[in-house]
């Protein structure tokens, strides 16, 4: 049973209901002692399954043994390189695949597991004479990739808007933004911790260039993120315009919201001092919010009235849902939509067995 | 009564504290009916406890900021309407054409543009194209309209700039093309002559949501722009 099952919650909510009957039972035929051992329970179960219900919103801890383990950021282990499905049974027509690698980060020594989303066209023998667009997908904070995939349903909406030939084929990285589950590093490198941005934006990066057939240039590159992700798309995509051509927030505010212990947060990983400081740069942001929240929306409206050529803003809202998985999910296919209609097309491999160990 | 309001808090709060008060009272009376009492005083309470602090939470972090925001549904989006050329239909029977529109005569250019599609435009109704507008001089025209017959998935413009030709008459060209022909709303190239340089970028600076690049190379055009794509999906609150 994953910790993130409904039959977990039901299992939670079984074992308070139980505990509370079993207070009833004990209170008038036991002491002190006895009671106190049945009260904790009660309240360990109904706090249990309260943080139970949370993580499954936002998959901060995806799997039991990550509760127990406070490295965010390790690999369980054995994941293969990235291969081929096999041929028998593995491909479904039409439809994308995920796999699960370590990307050993050399310029910052950190190494953590990332989710790698191929689509359909990527095991096709057309597909295999081509280099695919990328787009690095970032999740809030708490949270892991896992969240994109069970919660927003990342693959579905992928395949949906591929297959309906609004969006070209792209390989999609969903990398782990911290390396542990409670560190909000909002993509940052944070003085003495974890070196996140440059993580994301040259190990992850090498990495996929390395180990894919994706494009290597900056037009065939983009970023999307929600919440704490969305600052993350956002900022990056400012701060690294030779790297990325666009970036799309999804309740994203404007400020990283923690210390990055350098007193960045209020300059160089501020987008509003960016944006007011520094020229702006050649790329478009997609930035989108929910109208009945605040923080995310002032700081996407304030991006889009700060916003100067040749740095071009495209804005999108959606009436009310606040900052939620249900304003996400009604974003998402607009959002990949645009970042398609933004980047370059897969591009057309000189040499196509290139990467032996991807085809 | 707002879901991030005070009331709701208290109200919950307070009926916390009267639900806990009416098992304390009802602890050691009810007869043969005080286990259930107990049980479901005991579980009210435990169920309030947790709503009130997720309704604090809630107030101070803004996740569902109204009732609307709780039931929110995934009806705001919708594909846009898909494109239509004007000349959609002379396209079909040709890929090539001399494109002259009514504005044309504003542009100053030596001649009207040639208009070049894909050969697969036709087949892909629906589509919006990337654009890659060539500035040349006259007698490169024959040689680019052969190159760019091996350009897929693009609309080309082939443009002979004049003397008088500047950056702002050009700036109707864009719109006109997205009314004649399925042109994208972004991803446009700009491929120019050496000679057209200088034009190309004031044209691309005036522009710069539309423009991706100027380039002199047609290839380097086709190979960083955007694929064609079907109207796509857009949020519409």
């Amino acid at each position: 049973m994953s910790i993130d099952s409904p039959l977990t919650i039901v299992a939670g909510l079984t074992a308070t209901v139980l505990a509370t009957v079993l207070l009833v039972l004990v209170w008038d035929r036991r002491r002190i002692i006895g009671r106190t051992a049945v009260v904790a329970a009660v309240l360990l179960s109904m706090t249990g399954t309260a943080a139970l219900q949370l993580n499954s919103l936002v998959e901060a801890y995806p799997s039991w043994s990550s509760l127990f383990d406070h490295s965010a950021g390790r690999n369980d282990g054995d994941n293969p390189p990235v291969q081929p499905p096999p041929a028998a049974n593995g491909s479904r027509p039409g439809r994308g695949r995920t796999e699960t690698v370590t990307v050993a980060g050399v310029a910052s020594h950190l190494t953590m597991p990332m989710i790698v989303y191929l689509p359909a066209a990527y095991d096709t023998p057309a597909g295999r004479r081509l280099k695919f667009p990328v787009i690095e997908a970032f999740h809030g904070y708490p949270g892991t990739p896992e969240a994109w995939v069970r919660r927003l349903d990342i693959v579905s909406h992928l395949d949906r808007e591929i297959a309906a030939g609004r969006m070209a084929p792209t390989v999609v990285l969903l990398p782990y933004q911290t390396t542990e589950h409670l560190l909000d590093t909002e993509c940052t490198n944070i003085t003495g911790g974890p070196q996140a941005e440059t993580y994301l934006t040259h190990d992850v990066r090498q990495w996929a260039i390395d180990h894919l057939r994706v494009r290597a240039d900056q037009p065939g590159w983009g970023l999307i993120g929600y919440s704490a992700g969305g600052f993350c798309a956002m900022n990056l995509a400012l701060k690294h315009p030779d790297l990325y051509a666009a970036g799309a927030s999804l309740s994203g505010d404007s400020e990283p919201g923690i210390k990055v212990g350098d007193g960045s947060e209020k300059t160089t990983n501020s987008i509003t001092w960016r944006l007011t400081h520094r020229p702006p740069p050649p790329v478009a942001l997609y930035v989108a919010w929910s109208k009945d929240e605040n923080a995310a929306r002032l700081g996407s409206q304030r991006v889009a009235r700060l916003a100067k050529a040749p740095l071009v803003v495209t804005t999108a809202t959606v009436p009310h849902g606040g900052h939620s998985l249900g304003v996400w999910q009604q974003m998402e296919a607009p959002a990949f939509d645009w970042l398609s209609a933004n980047l370059s097309r897969p591009e057309t491999a000189l040499h196509p067995s290139s990467k032996p160990s991807v085809s | 009564m707002s879901l991030t309001g005070r009331a709701i808090i208290l109200l919950s709060a307070a009926l916390t504290i009267l639900v806990a008060a009416a098992t304390v009272f009802l602890w050691r009376r009810g007869g043969r009916l005080r286990p259930p009492i107990r049980v479901a005083g005991l579980l009210t309470v435990e169920v309030l406890v947790v709503l009130t602090a997720g309704l604090i939470v809630n107030r101070s972090e803004r996740f569902y900021p109204s009732w609307q925001a709780l039931a929110a549904s995934h009806s705001t989006e919708n594909a846009a309407k898909p494109p239509v050329g004007r000349l959609d239909g002379v396209l079909a029977s040709s890929n090539v054409v001399r494109w002259s529109p009514p504005e044309e005569s504003g542009w100053r250019l030596a001649a009207p543009p040639v208009l070049i599609v894909s050969a697969d435009y036709a087949r892909h109704a629906g589509r919006s194209y990337p654009v890659i507008v060539v500035l040349t001089s006259a007698d490169r025209v024959a040689s680019i309209r052969a190159e760019a017959a091996s350009i897929t998935d693009a609309l080309i413009v082939v443009a002979v700039p004049t003397r008088g030709t500047t950056a702002a008459d050009l700036t109707t060209l864009p719109a006109r093309l997205a009314q004649d022909a399925r042109a994208a709303d972004t991803g446009w190239a700009i491929v120019a002559d050496t000679a057209q340089t200088t034009l190309a970028r004031r044209w691309h600076n005036l522009v710069p949501a539309r423009f991706r690049l100027v380039t002199n190379a047609l290839a380097t055009a086709a190979d960083r722009l955007p694929p064609s794509l079907n109207a796509p999906v857009r949020l519409h609150p």
